[in-house]
C-alpha cells in the first residue's frame, strides 16, 4: 500500500496464484478498499463483481485453468475515481469479442457466456483490454463523482 | 464455508438452499447439485438464495445450463429470497425476465400450484 499525498492516489497491489480458489481473496481485497474509502455498498458491490469477472476470465482463458501463473491487481483510488488494473502473463485472449451487447437476447436464446464481460462494461465507466508483450491487461475505471464536478 | 447446500422436498417441489458464494470456483459444485436433482427426477425446483452472499456470472450461467432440461421435463427453476447485492447483478443481467422470482420460498413453492410469479419483461 502507498499512502496518498494531497494530490496523489492511494495505491494497493495484490498478487495471487492463477487459481479460482483465490477469487474470494481478490473480492475481499477490493471490498475492503471500497469500504475504507467510503464507496456506498451498491456501487462497491458492482466494482467487486467486475473485478471478480476480470480475474476469473484471466484464470479461465489466459491461463487455461493451469496452475503456476499469477494474477496481479493494482488499485489506485483518489476522490475522483477508482482505477483497477488486472494483469496476467498468460495467453492472449479477446474478451471484447465475447461480449453480449444485448443480455436479454442472450438469455432468450439460453446462451451461456459473455455475461461477465457485459457486466464489467455495464457497471464500470471504462474497460479496456490491452496486450503488452507477454502480458494481458484489463484496466477498469469507476468515476466516484460525476465528471465535471471535480474539486 | 465457500458453498453449502441443503435439499428439502415440499409438496412435490424441491427446495435447494444455497449458502455461501457461487463464483467461478464453486459454480461446478452448484451445477452438480442441480444435475443430481434432475437425474433423480426432481424437476420442479426452487432455489432458496437467502444464504447466498455473492453470485458471479458463472453461477448465473449454471441457471442457463440446466433450465432447458428442467423445463423440457415439465419442471422449472424458480428463485426466492435474493439478497440485495445478489439481486442487483441478477437483474442487471436480465435474469428476472427469464426466471420467476419471489420474495420468499413459500410463495415460490405455491407458484407451482398456480400462484403468481414475477417474471418481468
Amino acid at each position: 500500500m502507498t499512502a496518498a499525498g494531497p494530490n496523489t492516489p492511494s495505491t494497493f497491489e495484490l498478487s495471487v496464484p492463477s487459481a479460482t480458489d483465490y477469487l474470494e481473496l481478490i473480492r475481499g481485497f477490493v471490498a475492503r478498499i471500497c469500504e475504507k474509502f467510503g464507496i456506498p455498498s451498491a456501487p462497491g458491490a458492482h466494482i467487486v463483481a467486475a473485478v471478480d469477472e476480470a480475474a476469473a476470465s484471466v484464470i479461465e482463458h489466459a491461463h487455461r485453468g493451469q496452475p503456476g501463473g499469477e494474477v496481479r491487481l493494482a488499485v489506485a483510488i483518489d476522490y475522483q475515481k477508482l482505477s483497477i488494473v488486472v494483469t496476467d502473463d498468460g495467453a492472449g485472449h479477446a474478451p471484447e469479442a465475447m461480449s453480449g451487447p444485448d443480455p436479454c437476447q442472450h438469455l432468450a436464446e439460453l446462451r451461456v457466456g459473455g455475461l461477465g464481460v457485459y457486466l464489467m462494461k455495464t457497471v464500470m465507466d471504462e474497460v479496456e483490454w490491452t496486450r503488452d508483450g507477454a502480458r494481458n491487461q484489463v484496466k477498469m475505471v469507476k468515476h466516484l463523482i460525476p465528471k465535471g464536478e471535480g474539486r | 464455508m465457500s458453498i453449502g447446500f441443503d435439499i428439502q422436498d415440499l409438496s412435490g417441489v424441491t427446495v435447494l438452499r444455497v449458502a455461501g458464494f457461487v463464483d467461478a470456483h464453486t459454480a461446478p459444485d452448484f451445477e452438480r447439485q442441480l444435475v443430481r436433482l434432475i437425474e433423480s427426477g426432481r424437476t420442479r425446483v426452487v432455489l432458496d438464495l437467502a444464504g447466498l452472499e455473492y453470485m458471479s456470472s458463472a453461477g448465473l450461467g449454471v441457471f442457463m445450463a440446466v433450465v432447458e432440461d428442467l423445463r423440457g421435463n415439465g419442471g422449472d427453476l424458480r428463485v426466492a429470497s435474493l439478497r440485495e447485492n445478489v439481486r442487483s447483478v441478477y437483474e442487471l443481467l436480465g435474469f428476472h425476465t427469464v426466471f420467476m422470482t419471489f420474495e420468499g420460498v413459500d410463495e415460490a413453492v405455491r407458484s407451482y400450484s398456480g400462484g403468481d410469479g414475477t417474471l418481468q419483461s
